[in-house]
């Protein structure tokens, strides 16, 4: 996704990313590895909760997941990952915020 | 269909409004949702974890 970023951007999206670890750490891992997203320590678990990201309780892990929200505010895509590796390619966002784009206010 | 999933389709579905929130980020900067409408297109990342 970093690789991506300036093609998300061009397609005026932000990237909002929400993690759970405590923020030290949160904010520590991000600075060091010089993320251009916008970083959200969410270490009670409020907006995950919110939305529903899966915890493997055994696998001691939260499962990723990608939502798309359009400009009016409503959900267009949703991927909640099966896997610690399950994240949707690059280019399927793409040439959604692609076609997202092209929507014409009526 | 559990009720876990159910639960899902219901508040998280594709089609319907996204849940508002706001955060910190780590600037210390107050960062809602809502804030892009009519604005940007929002990608909504939940991470795995660093630690």
């Amino acid at each position: 996704m970093r690789d991506d970023f300036g093609a998300f951007t061009a397609r005026d999206a932000v990237i909002l990313a929400v993690g759970p670890d405590n923020r030290e750490a949160f904010v520590r891992y991000w600075k060091s590895e010089h993320l251009p997203f916008t970083g959200l320590p969410d270490p009670g678990h409020v907006v995950a909760s919110l939305y529903k990201q899966e915890v493997k309780v055994f696998r001691l892990g939260r499962m990723p997941a990608l939502l798309v929200v359009d400009k009016k505010g409503f959900i267009r895509y949703s991927h909640y990952g099966r896997s610690m590796s399950d994240i949707p390619a690059n280019k399927e966002i793409l040439d959604l915020l692609d076609m997202l784009n092209l929507e014409i206010d009526p | 269909m559990d009720w876990a999933n159910s639960e899902l389709m219901t508040t998280t579905a594709v089609g319907l409004p996204a849940p508002d929130f706001v955060l910190t980020d780590i600037e210390g900067d107050s960062i809602r949702l809502s804030d892009y409408r009519g604005y940007r297109n929002v990608m909504l990342v939940f991470l795995r974890g660093f630690l």
